[in-house]
């Protein structure tokens, strides 16, 4: 088992080294820098760039392999992401004060998903092809096929014409008002966590279907075990283990939603932040923040490689 | 029988009360309404309720300031920084609206009012004399704590933008010395000034004068929390993404240029909600969440149905419409075929109804006139009807003679009826509309048009140096409001906003005449010639003047669309509104 847990975290050096490297260059690869971002500022004003001076001041004069290097020295010396290119503001500081927010948003959809995820799959396998069943179906079906900003636009349009209320729009801190701060999450995280939910209610009603059926859980009820018990203690924990893959191959949708449910619901999160530094070029908070997410992810799917051996013992890890 | 008795009088004793609630709260409301104080506006006739203290605004804007250093944050840092630092002037809020209805971004000399400078003189045509408002004190802050503004505070500020190598820096100009000649002097020596010298000087992007104090101890004044200034508000809180809060400056040395025995400002709070999308602005502003939805914040709305879908709604809304620039025009990229035949681009621009564009789609909000770089009002463009007809014809809906100008530059139509395929250049979001249209009116004389949207940056990057990369038209705007030289020589050979990529020596020696015109006469004159060589050669492709609204409150007093108060000066008209607070309190906003 330790062999294996040093040998998965080793593997995570060379794939963040090339995920460093992939982050860099994206962004390098889309027409225009931060210099045409400010070009286009000036094109109704008096002012004007010196593009070569500025080249020259913000590094972009250098050939890029220079640039990674200096960039990922920064990274692995001194844990800097950077300065930002326009603002000339610390990355790192700029993402600590916009992560909480994703965070938040991102556990409360997940909360919210799984408490609808798991119950809803659960009853529907145990109660297959009854009505409450076909409704469960049904609404998952629905809520595949509901686009997130779709139905975040409409709540911010139809309440507000109708009963002349729409979400907060400033941001409230947990710390100054935690119901409020809560209330503020509620609505952006339901409707990020309700299209998680329907994918991993999917999941879970298949393989409990198939957990049911096994010759384990036969035993189980032939023992006369009350179903509670059945369900809970030996059918359930079994039929998790490819839920919780889809939950950790969702995360990285789950960000890509927050850059939407943030633009819409005014949270200043990461997404947001990550939407406004590409369209300005900036490209140290463009790669610093893909350079984080893609490292969750990775860190992610490692933890949950390593949560398989403690639900199911039968795992060994060689 | 009894409990339908019973019901009636049940129902009779509901509309009783309820009448009789309805009567005291109208008697109330009259009452209100009876003690309330009108003033007349005097800049443009209109009643307003009589100024009061207190309250705060709140506005939507769509984008956040990436720092507050106008230096280094580039122009948009001005929205942080304007109201807290000032500048040496400041537009007219007092001018009459019909000299300039301060809703476009075209400031003459006369229509400035001094600000840090209390007037100036211009002894001869490289000398300025900046005499500097005594008794204005910076903000009661460390580490100037209330210290008065001085001669040398200004001269810091100039030789900080003059010397930059930051982000920005100002417009190139031969300076010979700045100096301060006495604590409120400052003399400021040019050799060869433009003649907008004068304008750049006052009114600058990076024009705001910071306390060199600050910018001794921390380099620049990027940091929000450094900030200080002498201007009617304090910015003392900025939540990253969110929101950011300025307060009232309680020993501000301002008045109401309109009633001046007003001290500003008005307000004692002023919110800017940071609301990229514009559902949510809307939504924030049908329930009241904000104030004021308009052109300082980029919270403006560019196309006629969000604000129809607002007035139905919410009709006790108030709509200002205003003609900023024709963003639905476009440049011909000159430098390949098609368009560097003259008679094609004639023939695309004679293709599209502007009429009937304007009926539909516009509900008669556009304004189809052609015009140039400039709106005649502007004084800097020969007017339509002053065109000869050999011009004027080819800026009228013909496609017929569309058709034959395309087939006699060689372009037939093909077996499939198309002549050839162009690309539409969109690089801004609200345009589409109005470019699929026009790609309608294009299909019809056989040529086809793929519509491309990009973001700026990317489009910037297709033109720049007047390289000319992109294919066919790209968005630009025509009838602008600014001044010759901040348009005009855009277009000269390898500028870098030449969208055209014209390049052409004939038009490239009317914008070095126009760079070294000794009289304001020979700048307007050269101005207005070189305007009409674009014209007549027909670089751009006419889109209308299109309408952008302005949204706010009823509550909001003292705002009529009027918003300029200079370049990147946003926050300094908040000073100057005002908010009934009785109505705002009565309408639950």
């Amino acid at each position: 088992m330790r062999a294996y847990v040093i040998r998965r975290v080793l593997l995570v050096v060379p794939t963040l080294l090339i995920l460093s490297m992939i982050v860099f260059l994206l962004v390098r690869f889309i027409p225009g820098d931060v210099i045409d971002a400010m070009q286009a500022d000036f094109a109704f004003t008096a002012g004007e760039i010196d593009r070569e001076a500025l080249e020259r001041k913000l590094g972009l004069d250098q050939p890029i392999p220079v640039q990674y290097a200096r960039w990922l020295g920064d990274i692995v010396l001194h844990g800097s992401l950077g300065q930002s290119l326009l603002g000339r503001f610390s990355v790192n500081e700029k993402i600590a004060g916009r992560l909480p927010v994703t965070i938040q948003l991102g556990v409360t959809a997940l909360v919210i998903g799984l408490l609808i995820a798991l119950p809803v799959g659960i009853y529907s396998a145990i109660r297959q092809d009854t009505t409450p069943d076909y409704v469960g179906r049904s609404v998952a079906v629905i809520g595949l096929a509901t686009p997130n900003f779709w139905l975040a636009l409409m709540v911010m349009l139809y309440p507000a014409i109708w009963w002349g209320w729409s979400p907060p729009m400033r941001l409230i801190r947990f710390s100054a008002d935690p119901l409020g701060n809560l209330g503020m999450f509620i609505i952006p995280g339901a409707i990020l966590g309700t299209a998680m939910a329907a994918a991993t209610m999917r999941m879970t009603r298949t393989m409990m279907l198939e957990v049911l059926r096994q010759d384990y859980v036969r035993t189980a009820w032939s023992k006369g075990l009350k179903e509670r018990a059945v369900v809970v203690r030996h059918a359930v924990k079994n039929a998790i283990i490819p839920v919780i893959t889809l939950v950790g191959l969702q995360l990285p949708i789950l960000v890509g939603g927050s850059v939407i449910m943030e633009n819409i619901f005014n949270l200043p999160g990461l997404g947001r932040l990550m939407l406004n530094a590409l369209e300005d070029r900036d490209y140290t908070v463009v790669s610093g923040i893909n350079l984080l997410f893609g490292s969750f992810v990775v860190v992610g799917n490692v933890l949950i490689d390593l949560t398989y051996g403690f639900l199911d013992p039968r795992i060994r890890y060689e | 029988m009894v409990s339908k008795f019973v019901s009636m009088a049940l129902a009779f004793a509901l509309a009783a009360t309820v009448s009789f609630a309805a009567g005291e709260s109208d008697s109330a409301g009259a009452a209100a309404a009876a003690d309330k104080k009108y003033v007349t506006d005097p800049t443009n006739g209109k009643v307003y309720t009589a100024p009061e203290y207190g309250g705060t605004l709140t506005y939507g804007a769509s984008w956040e300031p990436p720092n507050s250093d106008a230096m280094i944050g580039g122009i948009g840092a001005g929205s942080a920084a304007s109201g807290v630092v000032e500048k040496l002037g400041i537009a007219n809020w007092g001018i009459d609206r019909s000299v300039n209805n301060l809703a476009n971004e075209f400031l003459l000399e006369d229509h400035f009012a001094p600000a840090l400078a209390e007037s100036w003189d211009i002894p001869d045509p490289s000398t300025y004399i900046f005499h500097i408002r005594q008794g204005v004190r910076w903000h009661d802050k460390a580490p100037m704590n209330g210290r008065e503004l001085t001669a040398e505070d200004v001269v810091y500020n100039i030789e900080r933008w003059r010397t930059s190598d930051q982000n920005t820096r100002y417009p190139a100009m031969s300076w010979e010395s700045v100096t301060a000649t006495d604590k409120y002097t400052v003399e400021v020596k040019l050799v060869d000034p433009p003649l907008d010298a004068l304008l750049v000087l006052i009114d600058d992007n990076i024009g705001f004068v910071n306390a060199p104090e600050v910018i001794e101890q921390h380099g620049d004044v990027a940091d929000w929390r450094n900030l200080v200034g002498t201007g009617p508000f304090m910015l003392t809180d900025w939540v990253d993404g969110s929101s950011m809060t300025w307060v009232k400056n309680p020993d501000y040395w301002g008045h109401d240029e309109k009633y001046p025995e007003n001290r500003l400002p008005y307000i004692d709070e002023l919110v800017r909600l940071i609301m990229p999308d514009q559902a949510t602005r809307v939504s924030a502003m049908r329930t009241g969440q904000i104030d004021y939805l308009a052109h300082n914040g980029h919270g403006q709305f560019f196309t006629v149905d969000p604000i129809d879908s607002l007035q139905r709604t919410n009709p006790e809304l108030r709509v200002n419409a205003y003609y900023f620039r024709g963003g639905e025009s476009a440049a011909f990229n000159v430098t390949k075929p098609p368009f560097d035949d003259i008679r094609v681009r004639h023939a695309i621009q004679m293709a599209v109804d502007l009429d009937t564009i304007n009926n539909t789609y516009y509900k008669g909000w556009l304004r189809p006139e052609p015009m140039g770089s400039f709106q005649p009002f502007t004084g800097n463009a020969i007017p339509y009807a002053e065109w000869p007809e050999e011009v004027k014809q080819y800026y009228r809906y013909d496609p017929e003679a569309a058709e034959k100008l395309l087939d006699e530059a060689g372009y037939p139509r093909g077996a499939d009826g198309i002549r050839f395929t162009i690309s539409d250049i969109i690089a801004n979001p609200a345009s589409i509309g109005h470019r699929e249209i026009v790609q309608g009116y294009l299909a019809e004389i056989g040529v086809q048009v793929e519509i491309r949207q990009m973001d700026w940056p990317t489009f910037q990057a297709s033109f720049r140096g007047g390289k000319g990369e992109y294919d066919g038209i790209g968005n630009w705007s025509q009838g602008t409001p600014y001044r010759p030289l901040i348009i005009l020589p855009h277009k000269a050979s390898g500028a870098d906003n030449n969208v055209p990529g014209l390049s052409d020596p004939e038009y490239d020696a009317l914008i070095e005449q126009l760079s070294v015109a000794a009289t304001a006469e020979e700048y307007q004159r050269l101005g207005r010639e070189a305007d009409y060589w674009l014209v007549k050669n027909h670089i751009f492709m006419w889109g209308g003047l299109n309408p952008w609204f302005n949204v706010t409150q009823p509550w909001l007093q003292g705002f009529d669309g009027d918003f300029y108060m200079g370049v990147w000066n946003k926050n300094a008209v908040y000073a100057r509104l005002w908010i009934d607070q009785a109505l705002k309190k009565e309408m639950g906003g």
